[in-house]
């Protein structure tokens, strides 16, 4: 298989990486095309394979066999100019305690070869981004978890990295703090115009959050693709409640390109319901305003569409799921 | 360049900076009291001399040295800013170097520190002064022969990137600061007593005829000729230690672990 160097849309490429320690094996055959510009989730419960899929990337760790290019670059032969090109929050968050978030942020800057001035500024517009500006000059031991992660966000970012590698970014964080991070993380992400490669164990980070997931257990990939993807062809259903519901009407609804299929069904208590069954990557707006058109009078649209969650618990072994964090 | 200095700077700062606790400000408070001040007053004579401050200024920088040193990898991989530092453009050396660059920087000052506290307290006491006038009232300071600046200058930094070359070794290991410090003690036991007594054995074993024509060699060989002699041949061993250290330094060989 022809991999290209970067320039093909694809910040990321893999063909069946692998990655043994030992007789574990940690990535298995693991073929990935990550496009540029996109927020990419990288799911998979715990000890899945995704802290060391990053440190594979980053050419931190020699792969066991296969290939894998970062924007362009072989990572056995151009670890140095991935790690240039590159931002990090990893595992842990990398902040030196004893220095104050500043002298944290200099230190790196400093490495990236930011001037001074530049230095500065985008040390400055960061932290005002990620409300920790008044902050600036408290040590780092003082941080709460979630200013910590956001700092360390603000290092990853300060760079003007192509590409950010996220290791479960919101793990550890409090709901609310968690969430304040996945918005400014967003935001940032998108204003940039950076390639996010963000793993996660959480379901839902990964469908508020990416463009595009992979999901990954034992070091292997199940299913690829756009979170609407991922629920994979199959149709999604949506229960419609009102009066007037007629055959011929029923008979209309079907017939919309949209949709697979229509049935009324009464609810439990009498009540009438019309269950449909949208294509994939669509929504009943359509149905709606026609049965609303029509005469009919609808009460309440429900969507029973199979959530992510469902199709992660269901390649994913419930066992295996989520047993708190593992062992470095 | 740069990289390193940058490292350095950060190390540095940690170092200096107070962050590292209390501790070890005291340690080198205690330092600067016990060879600036406690022993030139109570051996003062050999510190006029110049032959005490000679071997000091060589050995303090083992003791000051050594514990950074233990902590340089040590450190960062247990307090986990390790794997942060490696996934950055740093190239390996630098962080290397960097470190080492620190540390060996951090133990040379503080060995002038202590080396100009024992002049002054010299001075100011007039203790060992021959006719026993204080040094102040006669108006004439005194100062260490050339040879000890050539060593507190150079042999104390070549001391500094000795420990230094071998403690990173010992810090890449590590998996805590604690093993790197306890595994610290042998190399500077070595180096120290291993240092004399072998020194002392190997002049024992020599045989006679050999070593009485060291001796006439040696009484013609001036104090600073055998200090620069000295200092030339820790630099050499040093230059060895620190390319064999970038040469097995290795990212992607410190995660894996
Ligand atoms: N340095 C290592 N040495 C030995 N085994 C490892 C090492 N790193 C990871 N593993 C093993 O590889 C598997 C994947 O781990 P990891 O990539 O950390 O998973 P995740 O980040 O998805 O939780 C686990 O079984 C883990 O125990
Ligand atoms: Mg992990």
């Amino acid at each position: 298989m022809p991999v290209t160097s970067g320039g093909n849309g694809f910040a990321i490429q893999t063909r069946d990486l692998s990655r043994d320690f030992g007789s574990v094996r940690a990535v298995q055959d693991l073929t990935l095309d990550v496009p540029a510009g996109t927020i990419y989730g990288f799911l998979g419960p715990n000890g899945a394979g995704k802290t060391t899929t990053i440190r594979l990337l980053l050419g931190l760790l020699e792969p066991s066999g296969g290939e894998a290019w970062v924007l362009g670059h072989e990572v056995r032969t151009g670890s140095q100019e991935i790690r240039e090109q590159a931002g990090v929050l990893l595992e842990s968050d990398g902040l030196y305690t004893r220095l104050t978030a500043l002298q944290n942020l200099d230190y790196f800057g400093r490495i990236a070869r930011l001037s001074e001035p530049d230095r500065s500024r985008r040390i400055q517009d960061l932290l005002t981004a990620m409300d920790l500006w008044d902050r600036r000059e408290g040590r780092v031991s003082d941080f709460s978890k979630g200013m910590r992660q956001k700092l360390a966000l603000v290092r990853a970012f300060l760079s003007r990295p192509k590409l950010l590698f996220l290791d479960e970014p919101t793990s550890g964080l409090d709901t609310p703090s968690a969430v304040a991070l996945r918005r400014q993380l967003v935001a940032l992400a998108r204003d940039e115009g950076v390639t996010v490669f963000l793993t996660t164990h959480n379901l839902l980070e990964a469908e508020k959050v990416c463009d595009r997931v992979a999901v990954i257990r034992k070091g292997a990939l199940l299913a690829e693709g756009s979170p609407q993807e991922i629920h994979g062809g199959r149709s999604s259903r949506v229960a419609i409640d009102g009066e007037r519901f007629s055959a011929e009407l029923v008979g209309r609804v079907e017939r919309l390109p949209m949709v697979e299929s229509a049935v009324v069904e009464p609810a439990t208590d009498g009540s009438p319901r019309i269950l449909v069954d949208l294509k994939p990557g669509t929504d009943a707006r359509a149905v709606v305003r026609l049965l609303v058109e029509s005469g009919a009078e609808v009460a309440s649209v429900e969507t029973a569409r199979e959530s992510l969650e469902d199709i992660f618990l269901k390649l994913v072994e419930e066992e295996e799921a989520d047993t708190g964090e593992e062992s470095p | 360049m740069t990289d390193i200095i940058t490292v350095a700077r950060k190390e540095l700062r940690e170092i200096v900076g107070g962050g590292s606790g209390r501790k070890s400000l005291i340690r080198e408070l205690f330092f600067v009291f016990l060879f600036g001040v406690f022993f030139p007053l109570s051996q003062s004579e050999a510190w006029r001399s110049g032959a005490v401050p000679t071997v000091f200024v060589f050995m303090i920088p083992l003791f000051l040295a050594g514990p950074y040193i233990a902590d340089t990898f040590a450190g960062e991989r247990e307090r986990k800013t390790l794997e942060t530092l490696l996934a950055t453009r740093l190239p390996d050396s630098s962080i290397y170097l960097g470190k080492i660059l620190a540390v060996c920087t951090y133990a040379w000052a503080v060995t002038q520190i202590i080396l100009l506290a024992s002049l002054i307290a010299l001075n100011l006491t007039g203790a060992g002064a021959s006719g026993g006038a204080a040094g102040g009232s006669t108006g004439r300071w005194f100062v260490y022969p050339s040879s000890v600046w050539v060593a507190a200058l150079a042999g104390s930094y070549a001391s500094a990137l000795l420990i230094s070359g071998v403690g990173t070794f010992i810090s890449l290991r590590s998996e805590t600061v604690r093993a790197a410090h306890q595994a610290m003690m042998l190399p500077l036991f070595v180096l120290i007593f291993g240092g004399s007594f072998g020194l002392g054995a190997l002049w024992r074993a020599l045989p006679s005829q050999t070593q009485a024509s060291l001796v006439l060699w040696a009484s013609g060989v001036s104090a600073l000729e055998a200090i620069v002699g000295v200092v030339s041949l820790l630099l050499l061993v040093d230059l060895f230690l620190l390319r064999l250290g970038v040469r097995r330094f290795r990212r992607s060989k410190l995660i894996s672990s």
